[in-house]
């Protein structure tokens, strides 16, 4: 049985001019939106486009200002979660809703629990979801806790829990953004496997690539309205970007300036050698800003990882998730603690004890969680700016300098381009290209010598996106040493004048040059050919 | 700000209610201990915010009281320590228990609420281990150190003098330094001239009044002891005035207050309507509709009231009052009705701010002038300060400027409402909390000090039972979020204020005491609902005010 749009012309569930609005914003306008039997709908827009608010609606978390939404061509009112359930359409968050101190089986019954005698039936909650659990392939014991499963495997639960409501509409929000390649593939696959027992899915996602291949249909939004609807051959991605954007883009951003210098020695090395660290002593005549030898990060207490990045130079660090490129980052940047080595900077050694002793020696770190690491969200743009250099321009030591404080941010919002009604907006309301924006503008301020970026472009949009790629450039021609991880293969090989690539918590390789490649950064990335 | 406004209110409300029910509220007796214990509490209060703000939370405060007021009498009466040593001991001793409970809290991860629990059962007991439960206290001797706790340093004239002359040179700081920024065009150039031009016209006009204390002549006398330390004596200036003259600062700001208030409150609306006039219009018809009630309630009911004995009979209708329960009922009508005039005010003040940059410039002038009307209805002018007041400003001001002036403070701040991005931004976080333990147990200390050598008579098993409660829920009342990372030093000793005057006038108005606690948990959960209502009201009015705007970003969305 194939797509069964043909044989059954009348939707499953239809949206008309829908609404929405938020303090200070429309954040939905007119949407119109159908949605077949056994089908799958891509739903794609920049960051802000409304997607995830329209989802929150379908799933009654939100409720809508006005318009209608039709389930089997009667009008229904979804005015809170248990309702969504009851009418068969569920979500899956981003962030994932599972009770990780409970059961897998507990998790899936949670709420429902089957009884008997009052009490809670272990028996049948373990025989059902085994059941649940099979047919979304997935074999774990159901007395296993949630929080000892990987992330994808815990996504594996959620869409087993919503199969176990009998739901016939899935949204999925952004699965795959802490997926694996294998484990996103494994998941691709349940949804082929739903759309063949007719559930209807809803999907939710910034990677355009996964998109063209899972979808039936895509419709786009952008600002919070219809920009236009997809089938079939039509979906690629330069047509689902342009209407995205509202414009025709160039299919990826390319860098005008490149001013790096790699370490001499180094760019000669065939690739994939594993000896990064070669020769740095005599061969190069510039100080690399950033030397690290030998350090042990303690999440991976089996490896050495050695590298240097040299000022002026952008250095990417490409790897799967869970390669330790984050952990490595966070090690240097202080927040734990190695178990060995040495780090120079400038060719100076230094102890790193704390984030404090890392900005202290010019280092500045973009995290990978603005939201909990990068900012305090309620607080104004002019006080996140400032965070990190508010004791070095103190008067007196302890004094704030809110001269300095204001001009420093009123520098930044020019310099970066952040859209912002005041100085004095709080950050929570920006949209996230702004929010990370902010995070630079605070590291600016500093004035650092090193720039260390975990994912500086996830979750944000095109247009932000360049921004931060043209930025980079910028702060690079300066003479800053940029270091940065990124999941994205297309940012990694454009932005890197060289590319480290991480396995499991070792540097594997690295690339200089022409050699940065899709085909080599896998092959190292997945350890195929290391050694 | 509007926080404060609106806790401000309460506080109006409370004392107006009382006043209009029993004015020996509004006496020298009554105002002084209030104003004693208001600033007593106000100590504890400053020094829980600190911990709140991180998000913690410091539940050993009347514990660590207790102890203090045991140890202070031991030191001095029993071991013959001399007054200063014994309280430089005593202070580093609750300055220690602050740095343990940092220390426990940062260093092993022990949850704070855990931690201070564990403390308020163990000073306690300790306490009472040390005494062997014995009833502690100065007796006769030592007053130059009670002093501390009961001196009486200057009227509250004075203090209107003082605070008037620096409210005035500040006012003068600030005019300069807008000057300097004069040439900058600025579309709310007017606004920010009105506020920098009030501010040192309230300060002449509140020195003014303090000074009119003197306008009727006076005699120098030999002044009274403000404080003894190491055998010297600080002496008052010693300076009398006729009880005519003791008069004169509240007649003074009766008349200039009402005077001014006036003029200042149509002028007030005027820029309100003339900007938007949508936004005012029901407001203040509620304010006139309340005022009149008021009027109404005052001229028939009041007099009521206080006719009316426990015992009289009255007949309304078929049925037959006893005079208890008809006080109860014109006390509730009075109490709604004053409610409703306060609330309706409050509204128009914040939908005329919102209507208007200069109206919202010139609100705390319409506050002072209010302000200063009503005291000059009252004998506060010519009530003394206690001592232990002018010890709570003290550490206000001083509390103030470390939170909002000092990075520590923003530290503080940025590591209550996100520890870990603060972390990443440099800051020592475990350091830092450290830091706001050891203040909010010092100022346990310091408060400790002076309620034992207030009430002179420590009972170990219960003294200053409770008082942490008193000192959380008097910072969540000014304004400190549970959730950490919130929080002004002005409003939590308005909080402090509120819920002493609501002690006061459950006191005063012959209502059982036996209903304290309920009483005052109903306010501060009435103060919460509100905080909450409101804030979906702006919220509400902010979508209405964004619609067809769409050059913000997306909010919420994604």
């Amino acid at each position: 049985m194939s797509v069964t749009q043909g044989k059954n012309p009348r939707p499953l569930l239809e949206v008309r001019s829908l609404g929405k609005r938020f303090p200070g914003v429309r954040a939905l306008h007119n949407i119109n939106l159908t949605l077949m039997p056994g089908e799958v709908l891509a739903l794609v827009g920049e960051n802000g486009a409304g997607k995830s608010t329209l989802m929150k609606i379908l799933a009654g978390v939100q409720p809508p200002d006005e318009g209608q939404i039709l389930i089997d061509q009667t009008p229904v009112a979804i005015d809170s979660v248990a309702d969504a359930m009851r009418l068969g359409i569920t979500l899956i968050h981003q962030e994932l809703n599972l009770a990780d101190n409970l059961s897998v089986g507990a998790n899936i019954f949670l709420g429902r629990e089957p009884t008997r005698f009052g009490l809670i039936d272990r028996e049948k909650i373990v025989h059902e979801s085994r059941r649940h659990l099979a047919s979304v392939g997935l074999k774990v014991d159901p007395l296993t806790l949630v929080r000892e499963l990987t992330i994808g495997r815990q996504q594996m639960v959620e869409i087993a829990k919503a199969l176990s409501i009998d739901a016939r509409v899935l949204i999925m929000d952004e699965p795959t953004s802490s997926l694996s390649q294998r484990e996103a593939e494994a998941l691709f696959e349940v949804v082929h496997g739903l759309r063949e027992h007719g559930v209807s899915v809803i999907y939710i996602s910034h990677r355009l690539a996964e998109v063209e291949t899972l979808a039936d249909r895509v419709a786009v939004m952008r600002d919070g309205e219809n920009a236009g609807e997809l089938v079939g051959d039509q979906i690629n991605h330069d047509a689902m970007v342009s209407r995205m954007v509202g414009r025709d883009v160039s299919r990826f951003y390319e860098r005008t300036i490149r001013t790096g210098q790699t370490p001499q020695g180094t760019g000669q090395t065939p690739q994939g050698t594993g000896q990064v660290a070669e020769g740095t002593e005599q061969a190069t005549e510039a100080t690399p800003a950033l030397e690290v030898i030998d350090l042990v990060v303690p999440d991976h207490p089996k490896h050495k990882v050695s590298f240097e990045v040299m000022p002026g130079e952008i250095v990417g660090v490409a790897g799967l998730v869970g390669a330790g490129r984050t952990e490595m980052l966070r090690c240097l940047f202080g927040v734990t603690q190695p178990l060995g080595g040495t780090v120079r900077i400038n060719g100076r050694r230094v102890q790193l004890r704390s984030p404090k002793d890392a900005i202290a020696s010019g280092m500045g770190l973009v995290p990978e969680d603005r939201k909990e690491q990068g900012l305090v969200i309620d607080f104004s743009v002019r006080t996140n700016v400032s965070l990190a250099s508010l004791s070095d321009k103190a008067r007196g030591g302890c004094w704030i300098n809110f001269a300095a404080e204001s001009d420093d941010t009123t520098d930044s919002i020019d310099r970066l381009r952040i859209k912002t009604p005041t100085a004095d907006q709080v950050v929570r309301y920006l949209s996230g290209g702004n929010q990370q924006k902010v995070v630079l503008g605070k590291w600016l301020a500093m004035n650092p010598k090193i720039l260390l970026l975990d994912e500086p472009t996830r979750g944000i949009d095109i247009g932000a996106k360049e921004e931060i790629y043209r930025l980079m450039e910028t702060l690079a021609a300066q003479g800053l040493a940029i270091l940065f991880v990124s999941s994205e293969m297309e940012e990694v090989i454009a932005m890197s004048d060289r590319t480290l690539v991480m396995h499991e918590g070792e540097i594997t390789g690295q690339l200089v040059g022409d050699e940065i490649g899709e085909e080599q950064i896998m092959n190292l990335a997945t350890g195929v050919t290391s050694r | 700000m509007n926080k404060i406004l609106g806790i401000f209110g309460l506080l109006i409300f409370v004392c107006l209610f009382t006043t209009v029910l029993n004015d020996s509220f509004v006496g020298q007796y009554n105002l002084y201990n209030t104003t004693r214990w208001s600033a007593l509490f106000g100590i504890l209060s400053i020094g829980v915010a600190f911990v709140i703000i991180t998000g913690g939370i410091d539940l050993s405060i009347g514990s660590v009281v207790g102890l203090v007021a045991c140890l202070l009498p031991m030191l001095v009466v029993g071991n013959g320590y001399s007054p200063t040593s014994a309280v430089i001991i005593v202070l580093l001793i609750s300055a220690a228990i602050g740095l343990l409970h940092g220390l426990l809290i940062t260093r092993l991860d022990l949850q704070p609420f855990v931690v201070t629990l564990c403390g308020l059962l163990f000073y306690r007991g300790f306490a009472r281990w040390l005494t062997d439960d014995d009833t502690l206290g100065f007796g006769q001797d030592h007053d130059g150190l009670r002093l501390l706790a009961i001196g009486k340093p200057c009227s509250w004239a004075t203090m209107l003098l003082g605070g008037g002359v620096c409210l005035f040179l500040y006012g003068l700081w600030k005019l300069r330094r807008l000057r300097s920024e004069a040439d900058s065009d600025d579309s709310h150039h007017d606004a920010k001239k009105i506020s920098a031009w009030s501010i040192p016209l309230i300060g002449v006009l509140l020195a003014v009044a303090g000074a009119s204390r003197f306008f009727l002549g006076w005699d120098s006398g030999p002044g009274t002891s403000l404080i003894e330390v190491g055998g010297y004596r600080i002496r008052s200036l010693g300076i009398e005035v006729s009880d005519a003259g003791a008069a004169m600062p509240s007649t003074v700001m009766k008349y200039v207050g009402t005077f001014l208030f006036v003029p200042t409150l149509v002028v007030f609306l005027r820029w309100a309507w003339q900007s938007d006039s949508r936004r005012i219009k029901k407001p203040s018809a509620l304010v006139l509709v309340s005022l009149v009630l008021l009027a109404l309630c005052v001229w028939q009911l009041v007099p009521l009231y206080r006719s009316a004995g426990g015992d009289d009979r009255w007949q309304v209708g078929a049925i037959i009052v006893s005079g208890e329960m008809l006080k109860n009922t014109l006390m509730m009508i009075v109490f709604v009705v004053v409610g409703g005039v306060i609330g309706s005010v409050g509204w128009l003040i914040s939908a005329a701010g919102t209507a208007s940059k200069k109206s919202k410039a010139l609100t705390p002038a319409l506050v002072a002038t209010g302000v200063m009307a009503l005291l000059g209805q009252t004998q506060l002018a010519a009530t003394m300060v206690p001592m232990p007041m002018l010890i709570m400003i003290a550490l206000a001001v001083v509390a103030a400027i470390f939170l909002n002036r000092t990075v520590y403070g923003r530290y503080l701040l940025a590591l209550g409402r996100n520890e870990e991005a603060a972390r990443y931004s440099g800051i020592n976080t475990k350091r830092m909390i450290v830091v706001a333990y050891v203040l909010c147990s010092l100022a346990a200390g310091l408060g400790g000090i002076l309620f034992a050598l207030d009430v002179n008579s420590v009972q170990p098993s219960g003294f200053g039972n409770f008082y942490e409660l008193y000192a959380i829920a008097a910072a969540v009342l000014g304004g400190c979020s549970l959730r950490g990372g919130e929080g002004n030093i002005l409003g939590v000793v308005i909080g402090a204020a509120v819920m002493r005057v609501l002690y006061n006038a459950i006191n005063i108005l012959g209502i059982s005491t036996k209903l304290e606690f309920a009483i005052i948990g109903m306010v501060i959960l009435a103060g919460a609902i509100v905080d909450v209502v409101v804030k979906r009201i702006v919220a509400k009015r902010a979508v209405l005010a964004a619609e067809g705007v769409d050059t913000e970003p997306p909010v919420g969305a994604d």
